[in-house]
């Protein structure tokens, strides 16, 4: 029962935390397409802006891991 | 690094500003700065002449032939070797030389390319008469008497049915009753109505079509006075016949594309140097005798452009080196000078932003990290063994584009080390390491996530302590407090927070707790005051902002044991239904299918801790490129 709740709840850490990090890429990477078309020398940035809110994942990742590791 | 540069000022009398221009734009080895129209004194921006006004259209008329005649042609390849270019031309001879080749040439693409228009046009009008009159065939009665009767189709909208009873009555009125109409859908929204009339009355009918704009179907004039049958079969014979002709016209094409694209080739290219021979001058300064350029060279070739200017032009033009003030320095191009496995890594660090002159390159620090983060990350012999083939022979695919060649070169770097800690890690296709006989060199990261966690995080925290570092040192050189103090207020605040978390988890004596507590206030309250007025606001997020960087390392472990998984997953599958072929596919795709993550994922992740996590602590960027006036190179 116990190992069931944990690994429920790193299940839950990752996935909220990925469903977040994929509406917010959703969004920046659709408005970077847009900027790309008409300047494509941003590529670079919008490849930085679109990589940022990855660490929202990582972090529930962590919390994941934290989860599994240390419970 | 960055190449270091010399401000220059070339003044000369006007009479050699022609030689001059060309011995620069021979060295290539200076970059012009426009003029500055704010600047005091006798120097003014110099204006072009009436005859170099004319030259330059000239040469741009001419250049936009030959750019219209090289679209014209088909792409072939090329050498510079194939075509006659003497660079010493001058303008007149140049414009000469090249008319005399479009006079050749010209009129001979032109035809074809005409021809091939109309063949075209042609062909695709035939394609839809063809349809509308197979729709016809079936209800167009066999006339006999063609010589006294016309037929004419017209096409009415479905929405405009009911305009057709109208239509027929007024032609039966017009007629005499001695016209036919016969009405056929030919799709849901059109209907072809034939009208059969007396010849007689062909203008009469045509004044009513047009008065209640009714569209005809005009057939060419090889097509008509013919009967449907005899029409069809033209249009059949003219179906086959045109597309061997135009096969015809693209092999003339591609023979002339063969003979005379290179000289095309080369004369675009010796009309844009003149051209840009005349433009640069518009950037120049000059006083009633002399012209004035300013510019930048790198230092290491300024003896060259004095020497040279010396010998080919005496006296009568000095090189002037300019003292390098601070807001100079903000102007300054770059020009990156690296060694061979460096260099491509340059190309990654354009797509954020150059660096400053003055400031630290990171070039060859991405070149040391970024292959060790993807090799890190993907760490598989046999992964890491495909990309590297497969990115040998982009390489040499890409050997003219020198962006995706660069990728390519610096992939391969990536894909090396991704076999070194495929060795470490002891994996071969995920986890069939042990079948190969392949036994971990370090540790097996599938089954020692913490090991992996404590790895990535302790690196995470040195590369972001290197970048604060450099900070602090890029501080020192431009003799910042501020920044003194931020960078070194975060160093101290970072180690209080590693001493403390060392203590909470056993690995330090509970001494060194209360230490680690006040280090921290220590480098909270510097970093505070150190920001400013907003200081106590963005002091602690700028603080929970580095900690959330270091853990940011973290996607180098979740990755990597991401693609293990999923490798692992490839495996099992693989050997769950009973058959072998079925089995390999399944298991080869997967693998594919992580191959392609693998080589995507690692690139964009590490990327993003280099541009987001590293080169914040310490890299300004927005340098501007070095372009140095010079002679254009001959595209293919």
């Amino acid at each position: 029962m116990d190992t069931g709740l944990i690994a429920i709840g790193a299940g839950l850490a990752v996935g909220l935390a990925a469903i977040g990090t994929g509406y917010a890429q959703g969004h920046i990477g659709s408005a970077g397409v847009g900027a790309i078309a008409e300047k494509p020398e941003l590529l670079g940035n919008i490849i930085l802006l679109v990589a940022i809110p990855e660490t929202v994942l990582i972090l529930g990742f962590a919390v994941a891991a934290m989860i599994i590791l240390l419970l | 690094m960055l190449l270091a540069m010399a401000k220059v000022q070339i003044i000369g009398v006007k009479q050699r500003q022609d030689k001059t221009v060309q011995i620069l734009q021979q060295l290539g080895a200076v970059q012009i700065d426009p003029w500055n129209d704010r600047r005091s004194g006798p120097q003014q921006r110099l204006t072009l002449s009436d005859q170099l006004i004319k030259l330059r259209e000239r040469l741009a008329y001419a250049a936009t032939r030959i750019d219209s005649l090289l679209t014209a042609l088909p792409g072939v390849e090329t050498s510079p070797a194939e075509a006659d270019a003497d660079a010493s031309l001058s303008s007149d001879e140049l414009l000469a030389a090249v008319e005399t080749d479009l006079a050749e040439i010209g009129p001979q693409i032109q035809t074809l390319v005409t021809r091939q228009d109309q063949l075209e046009q042609q062909l695709s009008s035939l394609a839809r008469y063809e349809t509308t009159l197979r729709q016809l065939l079936p209800v167009t009665p066999i006339l006999v008497d063609l010589d006294r009767y016309a037929v004419s189709a017209v096409w009415v909208e479905q929405r405009y049915q009911p305009v057709l009873a109208a239509l027929s009555q007024q032609l039966d009125d017009l007629t005499g009753g001695l016209c036919e109409v016969i009405t056929r859908q030919i799709n849901p929204d059109v209907i072809v109505v034939l009208l059969i009339f007396p010849k007689s009355q062909t203008q009469a009918v045509n004044e009513l079509l047009g008065r209640e704009n009714i569209s005809q179907l005009h057939l060419p004039p090889n097509l008509a006075g013919q009967s449907l049958d005899q029409t069809l079969a033209t249009i059949q014979q003219q179906r086959q016949a045109i597309p061997q002709e135009l096969t015809a016209i693209k092999a003339q094409q591609l023979a002339l594309a063969h003979m005379w694209r290179a000289q095309l080739l080369t004369w675009q290219s010796l009309l844009r140097d003149h051209l840009a021979a005349i433009e640069v001058r518009s950037q120049f300064g000059q006083t009633e005798y002399t012209f004035v350029i300013e510019g930048w060279i790198p230092e290491t070739r300024l003896a060259e452009l004095q020497t040279t200017l010396e010998n080919e032009v005496g006296r009568e033009v000095l090189v002037v080196k300019l003292p390098l003030s601070a807001e100079a320095q903000e102007t300054a191009p770059v020009m990156f000078h690296n060694p061979r496995l460096v260099t491509p890594f340059e190309s990654l660090l354009g797509l954020l932003s150059l660096p400053r002159y003055g400031e630290l390159d990171p070039t060859p620090l991405m070149a040391l990290f970024f292959p060790l983060f993807f090799g890190m990350i993907l760490g598989d012999v046999a992964y890491g063994a495909v990309l590297l083939g497969l990115m040998l022979y982009l390489r040499r695919r890409f050997k003219d584009r020198p962006t995706l060649r660069a990728l390519a070169e610096a992939l391969s770097l990536a894909a090396g080390w991704s076999i070194i800690f495929g060795f470490l890690y002891g994996e071969f296709l995920g986890t069939l390491g042990e079948a190969v006989g392949l036994h971990p060199l370090w540790f097996d990261r599938g089954h020692n996530a913490p090991a992996l966690f404590l790895i990535t995080i302790g690196l995470g925290a040195g590369h972001v302590v290197l970048g604060l570092c450099l900070g602090l040192w890029a501080g020192l050189r431009r003799r910042s407090r501020h920044i003194i103090a931020e960078k070194s207020a975060m160093l101290v605040a970072l180690a209080a927070i590693f001493v403390l978390v060392a203590t909470l988890a056993d690995y330090l004596p509970d001494a060194f707790f209360t230490p680690a507590i006040a280090l921290l206030i220590v480098g909270l309250v510097i970093l505070i005051y150190s920001m400013g007025k907003l200081g106590l606001l963005l002091g602690p997020l700028e603080l929970l902002g580095l900690v959330s960087n270091v853990l940011s390392y973290l996607r180098i472990a979740a990755i990597g044991l991401s693609s293990v998984y999923l490798a692992q997953v490839a495996n099992e599958l693989a050997g769950l239904g009973g058959n072998l072929l079925v089995g390999l596919i399944i298991a080869g795709l997967l693998h594919a299918l992580n191959l392609i993550l693998g080589a995507f994922s690692p690139t964009i992740q590490s990327l993003r801790l280099h541009y987001v996590e590293f080169f914040s602590k310490f890299y300004q960027g927005g340098g501007q490129p070095f372009r140095p006036f010079q002679r254009s190179q001959i595209t293919k």
